[in-house]
């Protein structure tokens, strides 16, 4: 198809994709109302209508007079690209990405193209095409800090952890380290097992980006399997000065020193539960801890509450199941274990379990 | 005896709930960092994610005891910006996300005077402690940093210069508009002093590539004649009143045997003044044919410029000839960036196999390292000068074949080293560009411990050899001059910014010792627009 033919079929897409509803409810700015009423309006004011629409929001409504332009002037780079991101901010992800296609074959090379391009193809889900955009806005300008976000996210998302770890210490792009690429950098440092790079990498971004949740549920992560539970949690506490009563941090915190630290994990679950008596995975947890301590009742009550508050979770019935197994109320039990293996606990555990249940019953 | 559910394997839990310290980061200086004797409070630069307020701490070696201070933290920010060159708001300094994260804390001069006076001996460390709301520690971090014996020795002579490129009605782009060239200043710093005076500024042309020679005593400068000739070059004596009049000048474009033009490259002159040694365009090609040019709008990285043909030639001011230095003389080559041993006796110079500057079918280049460039990679070599004579070049073992484009070579004053900028291709405003080290015999290149993060070029040796100054974009895309330490082994430091060299929204460049007292320039003055003493016969 040639490219008069593939804009034309652009503009004809545009004009199917919008909801009569949209274009009879466009109202023409009065900045251009003047020039939209001659007899045939020519390709020009068409593309003022539309940047003046996209000014008003009505993205639209934008998106229609850039089309009627293109029919006019099929040639142009610009409204194809204006047409393209128009439709991105109307909703219509799936209809911008023939006329950002069509402005990228006119014009080649261009850093905010590549963006949008990007950008859209994630929305869509199409990684390789959006990867390939993402290379080529880095290639255009690789002082972008957008693309070497997008493009380094990318790669993690792949899992090319030496490829991102190549672009994000390029020495020309690390100047402006941003927070997603400090937290692709320590992920994919990770990856690769160089822990105590990518914790530097972790503390480093953070000390830039002290609000970022994710480098610091990262790095927390990373200090606490690496077995340095004393640091992880000093991470949770910064965390937690600079988002004071944020209960995912708290159950993040809550989650890592039950496995690591019992005794701070107790103070930790107490407090939470002050905080959030009525979040399952809060009664939950402390469910968990409890049967750990041996104290059955208090486990029994916070599991039982976590379970109304949320009967999904095969682990709570599961392990609810061996607390009253342990209570000898092995009817409740065995119901329980039933529960998990139908929600899809396919683990040995809740099986085993069951069948001893099942054995206890029998006189 | 019923299992509970898989948990995550229960680690050793210690039983100390203290808190460990947060490690701040302390971006500025770095660690390991040598100070010259005499140079202004530095501004100490931090993040911290975890302190609101600071205090720092100084030790020097084990035996005594820290002095503590309490520090007013402040935002990093820019300094002032030259409301000449604000016309265009996407051309200003932006801050990274690490610098707008920034804290910063400048010693008082009485401070700054006890760090540098016991940190000579041996290192101050700098311990920089975070403390919460409530008062209680939770961050740290700690640098050690010295000051050297060795004082630098002599004033830095530099351009000053606005980043404002613009396109002209016929869709040219320039880097910067010919009405903007008054605007473009020279200064002389003495390290040791907050600020660099204007010595020479409001200049009708545009002046370019500048050098002395090693005694101080002479200054070379490319100067733009009318209608953009780059065939000017002024060579005057160095006084505390400079003037640079048409007496002054050498006018290359008169020579009708070697070269029709000079392509106005990196001349330098010689140590003792008699000479200078300069890049041409040889007699077979006219200038077009012999540059890869290409100028963009984005401020960050204006121009791409560098020769793909040319011949290095020498220029006698006492018999007013000129005449190509064989050896550096091969049409079949780009011989370039030649520069003078400081004896006199050797030249080094960049070279590669010479091509047509622009590859044909390729699409144009879109800005700096573009992959629609030329692509060429030089190679260092040295020959003896040999009185004019010249020699057999001999490749430097470390400066070339080794993947890079190796550029812009630097010969210590005691004659022991090279150093080159190595980048992908070219040369000259390049982002990857980074400073190397090499023996002047040639073997292992060391990448040098000073480089920043974005583009290390134009650097120069104080007369003494103890200290080198280079520019970089390593903290703004509007240039700045740092300098490092050089010891005898070649081990060179952290770089050390000079601060307050021009306004935030313009840049430093062509940084180079001047081997005069603090003061030796004070003003320069050009009368010569429009008119040229043909000069700069060839000796061919």
């Amino acid at each position: 198809m040639n490219r008069a033919a593939r804009i034309a079929c652009v503009v004809l897409s545009v004009a199917t994709a919008m909801p009569l509803a949209a274009q009879q409810g466009c109202t023409t700015p009065a900045s251009i109302r003047a020039r939209m009423s001659v007899a045939a309006p020519d390709a020009s004011a068409f593309e003022d209508l539309g940047i003046a629409l996209a000014a008003e929001k009505q993205y639209a409504c934008a998106a229609m007079a850039f089309a009627d332009s293109l029919r006019l002037k099929p040639d142009s780079a610009n409204v194809l690209f204006m047409l393209g991101t128009s439709l991105v901010f109307s909703g219509h992800i799936q209809e911008a990405v023939g006329p950002l296609q069509a402005s990228e074959a006119i014009e080649g090379r261009n850093l905010k193209l590549h963006l949008v391009l990007a950008s859209v193809f994630d929305q869509l889900h199409r990684g390789a095409e959006a990867k390939a955009e993402w290379r080529a806005a880095a290639d255009t300008d690789p002082l972008s800090p957008e693309a070497v976000d997008g493009l380094a996210q990318e790669l993690v998302l792949e899992q090319e952890y030496q490829a991102a770890i190549d672009l994000l210490n390029d020495r020309t792009s690390a100047r402006q380290r941003t927070e997603v690429q400090s937290l692709n950098l320590g992920i994919a440092y990770a990856a690769l097992g160089k822990t105590a790079l990518a914790v530097d990498v972790f503390r480093d971004g953070l000390n830039t980006t002290q609000d970022s949740l994710t480098i610091a549920g990262e790095l927390a992560d990373l200090l606490a399997q690496a077995g340095r539970v004393d640091e992880a949690d000093a991470v949770f506490v910064l965390t937690l000065e600079r988002h004071p009563g944020d209960v995912d941090v708290e159950l993040h915190r809550f989650r890592t020193l039950l496995a690591a630290d019992p005794a701070r994990a107790k103070a930790a679950g107490e407090e939470l539960l002050r905080r959030a008596p009525r979040n399952w995975e809060v009664l939950y947890l402390n469910g968990v801890l409890e049967t750990e301590e041996g104290d059955l009742a208090q486990a029994r009550s916070h599991l039982e509450a976590s379970i109304a508050l949320n009967e999904s979770v095969p682990l709570a019935h599961s392990l609810l199941g061996v607390v009253l197994g342990r209570m000898r109320d092995y009817a409740g039990a065995k119901q329980q274990f039933e529960r998990a293996i139908a929600l899809g606990d396919t683990s040995q555990e809740v099986h085993k379990n069951l069948e001893g249940v099942t054995r206890a019953m029998q006189p | 005896m019923l299992l509970a559910p898989a948990l995550a394997t229960r680690g050793q839990g210690t039983a100390s709930p203290a808190r460990a310290l947060w490690k701040l980061s302390i971006d500025y200086p770095e660690d390991g960092s040598i100070f010259p004797p005499g140079i202004p409070p530095p501004t100490f630069l931090w993040r911290d994610a975890a302190g609101s307020s600071w205090r720092v701490e100084i030790a020097y070696g084990e035996k005594s005891a820290p002095i503590k201070l309490p520090l007013k933290a402040e935002r990093f920010h820019f300094g002032p910006s030259d409301p000449r060159c604000s016309r265009n708001p996407d051309q200003q300094p932006k801050l990274t996300p690490q610098q707008a994260a920034t804290w910063t804390w400048t010693p008082d001069r009485a401070t700054w005077s006890a760090i540098q006076a016991r940190s000579v001996q041996q290192p101050a460390t700098i311990t920089i402690t975070g403390y919460n709301n409530a008062h209680a520690a939770v961050s740290r971090a700690q640098v050690a940093i010295t000051t050297s014996r060795d004082p630098v020795g002599a004033p830095i002579f530099y351009r000053d210069v606005p980043l404002m490129p613009t396109e002209n009605i016929s869709g040219n782009v320039q880097p910067l508009a010919e009405s903007a060239n008054p605007l473009i200043q020279w200064r002389l710093r003495d390290i040791r002093q907050p600020q660099s005076p204007v010595v020479l500024q409001n200049m009708p042309t545009c002046g370019n590539c500048h050098s002395f020679s090693d005694d101080g005593k002479t200054l070379g400068m490319d100067i733009d004649g009318p209608a953009n000739d780059k065939g000017l070059y002024a060579i005057v004596p160095v006084g505390k009143h400079m003037s640079i009049q048409s007496k002054d000048l050498v006018h290359w474009n008169t020579d009708g045997r070697v070269g029709t033009v000079r392509v106005g490259f990196m001349s330098r002159v010689s140590p003792d003044g008699r000479y200078v040694l300069s890049t041409f365009a040889g007699p077979t090609y006219r200038l077009l044919d012999t540059f890869y040019v290409t100028n963009f709008l984005d401020h960050r990285f204006l121009q791409v410029f560098y020769p793909t043909r040319g011949i290095l030639e020498w220029y006698d001011r006492s018999t007013a000839l000129r005449q190509p230095l064989p050896g550096a003389d091969d049409p079949a080559y780009v011989q370039t960036d030649g520069v003078w041993s400081h004896d006199g006796q050797w030249i080094v110079f960049a070279r590669a196999a010479a091509r047509p500057p622009r590859e044909k079918g390729k699409p144009p280049a879109l800005r700096a390292n573009d992959p629609g460039e030329t692509q060429i990679q030089y190679d260092l070599y040295r020959i003896p000068f040999n009185g004019g004579k010249g020699g057999t070049p001999e490749r430097i073992e470390g400066a070339a074949q080794n993947g890079m484009s190796n550029t812009f070579p630097k010969i210590s004053p005691d004659g022991k080293w090279i150093v080159f900028v190595g980048c992908r291709n070219g040369q000259l405003m390049r982002p990857d560009s980074q400073l190397y080290i090499v023996p002047f015999q040639g073997g292992a290149a060391r990448r040098m411990r000073a480089n920043l993060l974005l583009m290390n070029s134009w650097h120069s040796f104080s007369p003494n050899g103890h200290w080198m100054v280079f520019s970089s974009k390593g903290r703004s895309f509007f240039t700045q001059m740092y300098l490092t330490h050089i010891d005898a082994d070649g081990n060179d430091s952290p770089a050390i910014l000079i601060d307050n060299a021009t306004a935030a929204n313009r840049a430093v460049n062509l940084p180079e010792f001047v081997n005069i007292g603090a003061n030796g320039i004070e003003d320069i003055a050009v009368q010569v627009v429009g008119a040229h003493k043909p000069t700069g016969k060839t000796g061919r």
